[in-house]
């Protein structure tokens, strides 16, 4: 007989944690903590930076330097100079902004150039407590939107330890996923705005890394072609701590309505990467072509791109997205569900006052004519359930992988082993959409004991990846036992028969079979506990692939009325 | 001492779906009850949580301490009688006195073929895979013939 | 063999009452009087404690007092318009019993407690864990007790041998309970006698 629990305790009762096991738990979720919370207080620090910055005082000023300049020290460095007034004093300044020191690119640099020309009055901000410190321009409080994003460390830290301490006295037995299901019987609203920061996170990911550069590419469909002089092509090496990584960098030269513009974006991305011979490839074609094309921005000629048109590496506009469908799915599925059943009212005497669903329903007259049989769970259902779990626990095993060596790699191999499963499932699921589909056809709703029906099957996809194809039909057992704050659920199957087995790839695509159910035997009966169900069950086995398995409930109703002999 | 009792005619206790229960209850008690109810029920036995229907009631008020009446319930056309691994479905006629605690009950079988359907287990699908002969001798109990 | 015929089948099961080891039912109920009828039953998963909530019921019914059952598991939590409403339907004669305090949520909690003490004649309770209200017993098995329990389930003929109790008891780390749930499995299987 197959045990299906659907509680962790009971017939399959999970080990209470020991003293140990709790001790290492709460060291995995102690780690989640401080890292979260460092990161948190370096955020929270710089964003008090800024705000304290925005009490420095707006004064008119002269702008009377203002270049890019290329030295060997920092990339590209703008050099602006102004000069203003406070308290009747004079003071002069050349800070663009403050920690500011170079651009990484010249567009970059050139920009602020170009917003700050020589002559021109603009506005700097003087520090009250020190008149001779100014800038031309304040810290950005969008540093404030990153502090949610450790919030999400520090949290799933504090409610593990929390959670794993708050009640486990010795031989309980817990259920499967005690944060989920506790968190989500405490506050549905503590849940959506758990899985909030997933959505706020991963929008603003996708915004820099989708949205703009998509939206930019599709723009620039439209800038103008010009021939451009390359002045500069190199690789760019950056040193991190995962490695090196490389950039293209190509400055270049060319007119546009009788005046020369200088630029250095070869692309919407930017950024370095990994994978030293792309780049190699691309910068040796600059270096060496004679008339290389770049594509200017009518509406702002300083702005121009050596590489216009969709590739690959757009494709980092996915990247945020498991955040964003995380995020926004979560907060739905939370904020949408009801808690199912609902507690037993009454005496604790054996026999029930008032019996929860009417068995015999299914006895009286119903609709005998053809049914369309439709499997209890989606492939699709599947594969996003799995993604979810999936994408949740890699994610954060990931951040821990970045920043762990040697001894914690060691302590960090079961979570990885589990991850890695868990990716293996996905990609099970995911294939198994591929799969082909089956569509049943059941000559009648309802089937009596000892009568007759047809089966109608017809496949549609890849049907010729099946190589064998089989149809059972089955009766099962289910009792459920509740006692206490446990439920436990048995199954057991009684009836089984093979209708139909055929490798035959025609029959595999489309075929049917009519069977008679047996007549000795019970129809389908549900109660609140108990009850008998007869199902049938489709297996096409598909070589190296997962298989087609599906399975649809039948309802089978007592024979006519009447003593057999 | 009280007496209540339930009789089938003709001794029967098998019967069709559909098919009519008829009898006779008789009662003999020291004190006068203020009713007598008589059930058509059946109930569920395994490994699950118990299942109680009542599908007919038959109250008579004021029987006095003794006396007889017939009984006829029509059965419907399901749930059969059985029994398998793990869950049993019983009919039965209960004849139950207020005030007290005097309950008797008669079971029923109500199958088309006259008797409980035995639902058996798919081998191969049972939980235990243990060979029999090894599990009856943790038990203590006499081998079977196969 | 019929499910019906097991031995361990659930509605046996259930009849069987708590055993007390060191105490007595009277003993408890003179215990729970002077805790005003507010108190825990405490206990491990499998130890008793419905059955000596059920035990206790038919004792108070007994000496007259009126009860008002709810059962709560993780299937079915108590929402808290389940609650209030649970709540608003109480006669202040009536003692509360609450199988599984520690299965809903703290807010519903804290309205059950708050609710009980001047709208209900009394509170009592199961609870997995101390601290919800003060502890009236605290329920624990073994060994003996499941040998002296299946004992009474079956008949002679198919004795278990002690031994087999003992471990099934270790196993099941003391879940009286689901060691029956596995002998229900084990004797599902024997040929009919």
């Amino acid at each position: 007989m197959v045990r299906v629990d659907t509680r962790g305790s009971g017939g399959n009762v999970s080990k209470p944690a020991s003293i140990l096991g709790r001790l290492g738990l709460s060291l995995f979720f102690l780690f989640f903590f401080a890292m979260g919370s460092l990161f948190e207080v370096f955020i929270l620090h710089e964003f008090a930076r800024a705000m304290g910055q925005r009490s420095w005082k707006p004064v008119p000023c002269t702008i009377v330097a203002s270049e890019v300049r290329e030295d060997g020290q920092s990339p590209y460095a703008v050099a602006v100079g102004y000069q203003y007034e406070y308290d009747g004093q004079g003071y002069s300044s050349s800070a663009y902004k403050r920690g500011y020191s170079a651009s990484d690119t010249y567009s970059g640099a050139h920009k602020i150039v170009q917003r700050h020309p020589v002559g021109r009055t603009t506005v700097c901000y003087v520090n009250p407590r020190n008149a001779a410190e100014a800038v031309l321009s304040r810290d950005s409080l969008l540093i404030g939107l990153a502090a949610l994003f450790p919030l999400i460390f520090v949290t799933i830290g504090a409610g593990g330890i929390y959670f794993l301490w708050r009640r486990s006295p010795p031989g309980e037995a817990r259920p499967i996923a005690p944060i989920a299901k506790r968190t989500k019987g405490a506050s549905k609203y503590a849940m959506a705005a758990f899985f909030s920061i997933f959505a706020i996170v991963g929008g603003a990911m996708f915004y820099p890394l989708g949205i703009r550069p998509i939206t930019r590419t599709i723009d620039a469909e439209s800038w103008q072609p010009m021939p451009c002089t390359v002045l500069r092509a190199e690789i760019g090496s950056h040193d991190g701590d995962d490695g090196t990584t490389y950039s293209v960098d190509i400055v270049y030269e060319y007119t546009f309505n009788g005046q020369t513009y200088k630029c250095d974006r070869y692309d919407f991305i930017g950024g370095s990467s990994s994978g030293y011979k792309g780049k190699a490839h691309v910068v040796e074609q600059y270096r060496t072509a004679s008339n290389p094309i770049c594509y200017v921005n009518p509406k702002d000629p300083s702005e121009a791109i050596l590489k216009r048109g969709f590739h690959a590496k757009l494709l980092l506009a996915l990247f945020p997205l498991p955040f964003l469908l995380v995020g926004v799915g979560g907060m739905v599925y939370t904020l949408r569900s009801k808690n199912t059943g609902a507690p037993f009212l009454g005496t604790l005497n054996a026999r029930a006052s008032a019996p929860a669903s009417d068995p015999l329903s299914l006895l009286r007259p119903v609709d005998t004519g053809p049914a369309v049989l439709k499997p209890k769970f989606s492939a699709r259902g599947k594969l996003v359930g799995a993604l979810v779990i999936t994408l949740f626990w890699n994610g954060i095993i990931s951040v821990f992988l970045a920043n762990t060596s040697g001894l914690m790699l060691i302590f960090l191999l079961p979570f990885i082993a589990v991850g890695i499963g868990l990716i293996g499932f996905v990609i099970y699921q995911f294939l198994a959409l591929f799969n082909p589909r089956p569509a049943l056809h059941l000559s009648s709703r309802t089937i009596p004991l000892g009568g007759a029906a047809e089966l109608q099957w017809s496949f549609s996809g890849q049907t010729s990846r099946i190589r064998e194809f089989a149809v059972t039909l089955r009766g099962v057992e289910r009792a459920t036992y509740r006692r206490g704050t446990s439920t436990y659920t048995d199954e057991n199957t009684f009836y089984e028969m093979e209708l139909y087995k055929t490798t035959s790839l025609a029959e595999i695509a489309s075929g049917q079979v009519g069977f008679v159910l047996p007549q000795d035997t019970m129809h389908s009966f549900k109660a609140e506990n108990n009850k008998i169900v007869w199902s049938i069950g489709l297996r096409g086995d598909i070589k190296s692939w997962p298989d087609v398995k599906e399975s649809f409930e039948i309802e089978v109703t007592p024979a006519a009325c009447g003593r057999q002999e | 001492m009280g007496k209540l009792s339930i009789e089938l005619k003709d001794g029967k206790h098998a019967f069709a779906p559909g098919e009519q229960v008829e009898g006779r209850i008789e009662w003999s008690l020291d004190s006068n009850l203020r009713a007598l109810e008589l059930s058509l029920l059946w109930y569920t036995s395994g490994k699950g949580t118990r299942d109680v229907r009542v599908l007919h009631t038959h109250r008579i008020d004021s029987p006095g301490s003794f006396g007889l009446d017939k009984l006829s319930f029509t059965l419907p056309p399901g749930p059969y009688s059985f029994s398998g691994k793990l869950i049993s479905l019983i009919w039965a006629l209960e004849l139950t006195c207020t005030p007290g605690d005097e309950t008797v009950r008669q079971e029923i079988v109500v199958s088309p073929t006259g008797r409980e359907i035995l639902l058996t287990s798919v081998p191969g699908q049972g939980q235990d895979s243990r060979p029999r002969q090894s599990l009856q001798s943790i038990l203590g109990v006499p081998h079977a013939s196969a | 063999m019929r499910a019906r015929d097991n031995p361990f089948a659930a509605d046996r099961i259930e009849r069987i009452r708590y055993r007390f080891a060191g105490t007595s039912l009277d003993e408890l109920l003179t215990d729970l009087e002077e805790m005003n009828y507010r108190a825990a039953i405490m206990g491990p998963e499998g130890s008793g404690k419905t059955t000596l909530l059920e035990d206790l019921r038919q004792a108070l019914e007994g000496k007259g007092l009126r009860t008002k059952s709810l059962f709560v598991n993780d299937e079915s939590p108590l929402t808290e318009p389940q609650c209030r409403r649970f709540l608003s339907e109480l006669v202040p004669q009536e003692v509360v019993l609450l199988d599984g305090a520690d299965a809903i949520r703290r807010s519903s909690w804290f309205l059950f407690r708050r609710h009980t003490i001047t709208r209900a004649a009394g509170l009592i309770i199961t609870s997995h864990r101390p601290g919800l209200l003060t502890t009236l017993v605290e329920c624990s098995t073994t060994p003996a007790l499941l040998r002296e329990i299946v004992d009474d389930l079956i008949p002679q003929a198919h004795a278990i041998s002690p031994a087999l109790l003992d471990d099934l008891h270790n196993r099941h780390k003391g879940n009286i309970r689901t060691c029956l749930r596995e002998l229900y499995d084990l004797y599902a299987f024997l040929p009919q006698q």
